[in-house]
């Protein structure tokens, strides 16, 4: 492969890091029907992570694991309300 | 398809020592950690999705990922019952507890993002120094232009990727 070739002598451990487990980094062209963007990376979960660091951020350090449980299926019922196809009410989604 | 990811936060408990405090009251002293969140989203072809389970566990061990990845089997996340793929980062001990509960029947697909911000990181120990920066620039360049290249060469067939990466 070209790119490994032309960059293997001048930056060896990225090179090394870049063959680790390549085959399974290219295994998203086995699963056709949906699109690509979505199964290559995890950005649909980095999106949601981002939302539910937004609740972390407002309590800035949970009082007891209870809490955070409650905390973080809110926040998470919420999400899922929005996504859903059925109709929802306003207070469901905010 | 199943995404598997976490998210670091951090949490108060209570200890059993009790402790007086500045009004000489009896309270149980309170200790602070960081706790990690495993999430699991799962998303279907018809554009649905939702976050299927989660579980709040001290470090990203194994037995964490394994509880959540077991629990998720027992609920029905199986190949048989139409699970394509499972798309993770690079966390080895995840990719083991996956392997231990599903076998290697389902697709596994490491998060390109993820991977490229890796050699974008060694790459950094590599090539270091600011005379390098258009060297490492290129370097990025081309790692991703291989993703991107492969998906306009050989769209429908696995064996022509393999052919083209050999």
């Amino acid at each position: 492969m070209e790119f490994v070739t032309t960059w293997r002598e001048r930056a060896p451990k990225a090179v090394a890091t870049f063959e680790r487990d390549f085959e399974q980094t290219i295994a998203y062209y086995r699963l056709q029907g949906t699109a690509r963007e979505f199964i290559r990376t995890t950005s649909l979960l980095k999106r949601i992570n981002r939302e539910l660091r937004r609740k972390f951020r407002q309590v800035c350090c949970f009082g007891s694991p209870k809490g955070a449980q409650v905390a973080i299926f809110l926040q998470v019922k919420r999400l899922n309300a929005g996504w859903s196809k059925e109709k929802q009410t306003w207070w469901q989604i905010s | 398809m199943v995404q598997f990811d976490d998210i670091w936060l951090r949490l108060q408990n209570q200890t059993e020592t009790v402790k007086p405090d500045k009004r000489h009251r009896k309270r149980h002293e309170r200790r602070g950690k960081k706790v990690v969140l495993l999430v699991a989203l799962g998303f279907w072809q018809d554009g649905r999705r939702e976050i299927v389970d989660w579980q709040m566990s001290d470090n990203e061990g194994k037995a964490a990922w394994e509880q959540l990845v077991h629990r998720l089997w027992e609920r029905g996340v199986r190949p048989e019952n139409g699970l394509q793929a499972v798309i993770r980062d690079g966390n080895g001990e995840l990719g083991e507890a996956l392997a231990l509960v599903d076998g290697t029947s389902v697709v596994e697909q490491r998060c390109i993002f993820h991977k490229l911000q890796n050699v974008v990181d060694k790459c950094r120990k590599d090539l270091k120094g600011k005379s390098k920066k258009e060297e490492r620039q290129a370097l990025l360049e081309q790692a991703r232009a291989v993703y991107h290249a492969q998906s306009i060469g050989s769209h429908n067939s696995v064996d022509g990727v393999c052919h083209y990466v050999a």
